[in-house]
């Protein structure tokens, strides 16, 4: 056991909270008042309102009547059935899959970068972090002005420079309008997803590139064998987040195309808030339900998968 | 470690403070800070506070001034809950459903309303001695289909149809044409001059402008039926006639399509909004614009000089119809708690003397017959439709299962050529399914 | 010489970074240009030099008509106490579940998870409030808050602080000190690149969440800054360049915040730490 010490140290190799020969030492109390607080807010104000609102779904609950009736499976079927249902599925599995890479790949050479010597890192830090900081709803009204397909700059730009064949339709063209929106959340969300990643970097020792260095290995090497096995965690992190708020996105696409043009980026969260608005509450509690569940169904075996890939790392 | 502690120090400290701020000031409720956009709070006399509704987009500068004289004459004081429109509907809903709604609201629209907001929320206001005041036009724009009247309009009623340049229709020598050939041929010379003949919007969060083209179009099918037109709607609302199956949508979508195959109408439609619109349409840069007397407004405030006609698009070989709409309405919370307030306020609302003061400064059609109210450019050719039973409430104040949202993406997907007019109706009518079956309405 | 080549290469990817950073301060030109145009110039959403400075104006009436104090008051208390409570929550509630392995730690991880997964209920949400009395108050949307965050604070939390070696927690037991203690000085205090970014990343949530506020206040009064852009939607005409000079405002207090708060990612103090 002391040599496993000596093994990890400085850094526990051991990311994922699973057994560990350690663990079984009794001299260690954590009390469980740890856990009160956090328990307390979240069973209160989260998950009793949370899963009595998905009660809901098995209702015929609409503004329409003050009776609710228990209906089954009945809102589910109906909602099978929603012409836009199918494109709306597609929509966010494609704005998931199209935001996390960007999310990931982007920024994690940003943070490499960002955490070598670079003179004005922390000006350059703070500028690629900066659009997180706007408001949503903001940033989908600037990407309305750049990415209008007559007047918007980006278009323009591209004119200016003879790049003619560039300037595409953007959010006014319908095979279009849900990258557009990828890319707008890809230059919003970018920089947190940066910050995770520069905080992991962080904490990997120095000595593992010294050592390297003694070894005389590359810089790839280090960065295959060194960064990425030990910013696993922050990986996780990032890919399960960007996942699961890709997977939720409303405002980023609303705010941006209204799920425009027609219904071409129709994603299932503008759908929950269109018929919620309708006053369609067990249709759109429905809806929303099949995507919770369909989140977990991805999420859960992908983050598994995460973790397994830390533990080997 | 010396810094270390200070920093958890100073954490803890800043914790403790932001804790004790906020426990302190959340719970203030509303006896302190009056500072709101509203000036809600008042000290000395409590005067009853009638709570209202209303969207941003609807406060206008009339609608303020009209709460000031309320609040001078009655000493009643209203608290105005501004909301963004995005988001209306659902805070409405809500707040209603938990008894927390508002004294008054407004509506979108007060013949929509009876479809889009449970009917109990509101009070009948068909008992008010200012009903028998309302000019036969007017009470058939704002009362709903059961003949109840539930809200004043605080936005005008009024009539979609084109709005045309007469300065370029003139120069051109054209007539105001009166079937769709001429319509086809008044383009085709609009076009030759270099000019876009019709101008329509549709960028997101602006296609409303094209759908007043289809509601107006539509229209015709009410036209067609004349004395059955009641009938119709009966069957319509009760599924036994479908969208599909009424042969006069199908037309008006063709000609729309038309329009925009024979390149009359402009390029940049998809990207085109509403701010766009008033500027292409204020320098003669395009001669038509499907719209209502809405779009005035803001339009003769920046190109005062404009002459500005109104009629309504040919359909087939007629000169077709308009479509009416109520105008935003204002109603009572049927159980709020300052409701006989409320009323009061409606009726002070309605009073000859205030209602001409609020149509003094958007001029328009009033909806009472003994209310000066001043003409505006188009209102008159609007009376002239409206007299001569050519106008008729849009789908949204008859189709119980409509929602104009649903139909103006689709207006979207069929002028970009993704849907044809079949498709398009089949779509409509797949969406009013849904509506009806989560309204249980019957025969769906 | 490789360490002069070293320098130039670093050289190279600063000018590059700050080339790419063009992508990013473009579209911020636009804010700041449309904040100072007439409203009617703002409306067409172009990125061209203003026809006239209205900079004082614009300004001007956003602090007059847009409550930009009161606005950044609301902000400021929802914003700071919501962050308060989500990162000590889920501080203790993090440390808990990354050392203990029992069944029932690991079941409060998928508990917690959930909730990163499922959106909020706003209807029975509301009721709850309202059966607490914390409807329109700034106390209720903070709870609020302080239940969707936890689990996202948390899930950061979890990872990071299984990378912080359990060494460091029997050390401080066999010093004498006790959970409570060691957590406060050894174990808090490792956390603070996390906790920091957490914090931000809580904080813009917080700051931006424009519907949360919007649904459990009533009175605009209490609004938050980000509410105040719909104050220029008016009656078919619609302010741009006081909603863009909103947007600025509302973005400067965070930006600044994270500018001053970097300087706690101190580098390599992790292992630093550790090492001593």
């Amino acid at each position: 056991m002391r040599a496993r010490i000596v093994r990890e140290s400085p850094i526990a190799k051991d990311f994922s909270g699973q057994r560990t020969r350690l663990n079984r030492r009794s001299s260690i109390h954590y009390p469980v008042l740890f856990v009160v607080p956090a328990v307390i807010i979240y069973v209160v104000f989260f998950i009793f309102p949370t899963l009595s609102g998905f009660y809901y779904s098995l209702t015929d609950w609409s503004a329409a009547s003050s009776v609710i009736n228990f209906v089954g499976f009945d809102q589910f079927i109906e909602v099978s059935k929603n012409p836009d249902f199918g494109l709306a599925m597609k929509n966010t599995f494609l704005y998931a899959l199209v935001t996390t890479i960007g999310k990931i790949v982007f920024p994690l050479m940003l943070a490499v970068l960002l955490t070598k010597g670079i003179r004005t890192r922390n000006a350059l830090r703070a500028v690629y972090f900066s659009p997180a900081i706007l408001n949503i709803v903001a940033v989908g009204l600037i990407f309305q002005g750049l990415m209008n397909p007559h007047t918007g700059f980006v278009n323009q730009t591209l004119r200016y420079l003879n790049l003619d064949f560039l300037a595409l339709g953007w959010i006014g063209d319908p095979n279009l309008s849900i990258y557009s929106a990828g890319l707008m959340e890809i230059w919003r969300a970018s920089g947190i997803t940066m910050a995770i990643f520069i905080a992991g970097i962080q904490n990997i020792s120095s000595e593992y590139y010294e050592a390297a260095d003694i070894d005389g290995a590359s810089r790839w090497m280090k960065f295959t064998r060194i960064t990425l096995p030990l910013l696993m965690p922050a990986i996780t992190i990032n890919v399960m987040l960007s996942v699961i708020y890709g997977a939720r996105m409303f405002e980023g696409v609303y705010f941006l195309t209204q799920g425009g043009p027609g219904n071409s980026s129709e994603v299932m969260m503008t759908m929950v808030y269109k018929y919620m608005g309708q006053g369609l509450y067990a249709y759109s509690t429905a809806l929303n339900l099949i995507l919770v569940v369909l989140i977990l169904v991805v999420s859960m075996p992908l983050l598994s998968y995460l973790k397994k890939k830390e533990v080997e790392g | 470690m010396k810094v270390k502690t200070n920093y958890m120090k100073a954490i803890t400290n800043l914790a403790l403070i932001a804790l004790l701020t906020v426990a302190c000031s959340g719970h203030t409720g509303k006896s302190s800070e009056s500072g709101g956009p509203e000036g809600s709070g008042s000290a000395g006399t409590k005067k009853t506070e009638i709570k209202f509704m209303v969207t941003n987009e609807n406060y206008s500068g009339r609608l303020k001034d009209f709460i000031a004289n309320y609040e001078s004459s009655t000493g009643n004081q209203v608290e105005v809950q501004l909301l963004p429109s995005a988001e209306f509907d659902n805070m409405l809903k809500i707040k209603m459903m938990s008894d927390e709604g508002p004294d008054l609201f407004v509506t979108d629209d007060i013949a929509m309303s009876q479809f889009n907001v449970p009917k109990e929320w509101f009070a009948d206001l068909s008992g008010r001695s200012w009903v028998q005041r309302l000019s036969d036009g007017g009470r058939k724009i704002i009362e709903w289909n059961d003949g109840k009247i539930t809200g004043l309009p605080i936005t005008n009623p009024g009539g979609m149809g084109i709005l045309y340049n007469k300065a370029i229709f003139k120069k051109l020598e054209l007539e105001v044409p009166q079937t769709w050939d001429e319509f086809l041929a008044a383009s085709e010379k609009i076009k030759q001059s270099g000019i876009t003949p019709v101008n329509i919007q549709l960028a997101n969060g602006s296609e409303f402008g094209t759908t007043h083209m289809m509601h107006q179009l539509f229209a015709n099918a009410e036209l067609n039926r004349g004395d059955a037109g009641n009938q119709f709607w009966e069957d319509m609302n009760r599924h036994l006639i479908k969208l599909t199956d009424v042969p006069e949508y199908e037309q008006a979508l063709n000609q729309m399509i038309e329009l925009k195959d024979k390149g009359y109408i402009n390029e940049d439609f998809i990207s085109n909004t509403f701010e766009m619109t008033q500027e292409k349409f204020g320098t003669g840069a395009v001669a038509m614009h499907p719209a209502g007397d809405f779009i005035l407004e803001p339009l003769t405030a920046n190109y005062p000089d404009l002459d500005i006609g109104f009629f309504s698009m040919p359909f087939e070989d007629t000169p077709g119809t308009i479509s009416l709409y109520a105008g935003v309405g204002i109603s009572v919370n049927e159980k709020g708690k300052n409701k006989e307030a409320a009323l009061d306020l409606i009726d002070f609302f309605a009073s000859k003397e205030q209602q001409e003061i609020y149509m003094k400064k958007a001029p328009g059609t009033s909806v009472f017959a003994d209310v000066n109210a001043e003409a505006n450019v188009i209102s008159g050719e609007l009376q002239k439709y409206m007299d001569g039973g050519k106008a008729f409430m849009g789908m949204f104040g008859k189709y119980e299962a409509w929602n104009d949202m649903d139909a103006r993406k689709i207006m979207q997907e069929m002028m970009l050529g993704a849907k044809t007019p079949k498709q398009v109706l089949e779509e409509l009518n797949a969406k009013a399914e849904i509506i009806a079956k989560g309204k249980k309405l019957q025969g769906w | 010489m490789t360490a002069k080549r070293k320098r130039w290469r670093l050289v190279v990817g600063e000018i590059g970074l700050w080339i790419l950073s063009l992508f990013i301060i473009v579209p911020y030109l636009l804010v700041v240009l449309t904040s100072v145009k007439s409203s009617k110039e703002a409306g067409l959403f172009r990125l061209s030099w203003p026809s006239e400075f209205l900079a004082i104006e614009n300004f001007r009436i956003l602090f007059e008509r847009g409550y930009f104090l009161q606005g950044f008051t609301n902000s400021l208390v929802v914003t700071f106490g919501s962050a308060v409570i989500i990162l000590l929550c889920s501080a203790l509630l993090s440390f808990y579940i990354a050392r203990v392995n029992t069944w029932a730690s690991r079941l409060l991880y998928r508990l917690f998870m959930f909730g990163m997964v499922a959106p909020i209920s706003l209807v029975t949400t509301f009721n709850l409030l309202k059966s607490f009395h914390l409807l329109n108050t700034r106390l209720g949307i903070i709870m609020v808050f302080a239940g969707i965050l936890i689990p996202f604070a948390m899930f950061i939390y979890v990872g990071f602080i299984r990378t912080i070696p359990r060494e460091m927690d029997e050390a401080a037991t066999i010093d004498g000190c006790g959970p409570y203690r060691m957590f406060a000085l050894i174990i808090f205090p490792l956390m603070k690149p996390i906790t920091f970014t957490a914090a931000i990343l809580v904080f813009m949530n917080v700051w931006n969440d424009s519907q949360i506020p919007l649904f459990f206040l009533n009175d605009n009064q209490y609004w938050t800054l980000p509410l105040n852009i719909y104050r220029f939607f008016g009656y078919f005409r619609t302010d741009w360049n006081y909603i863009f000079g909103n947007i600025l405002l509302t973005t400067l207090p965070v930006f600044l915040l994270y500018l001053v708060g970097q300087r706690y990612m101190i580098e390599g103090m992790t292992s630093g730490a550790v090492k001593g």
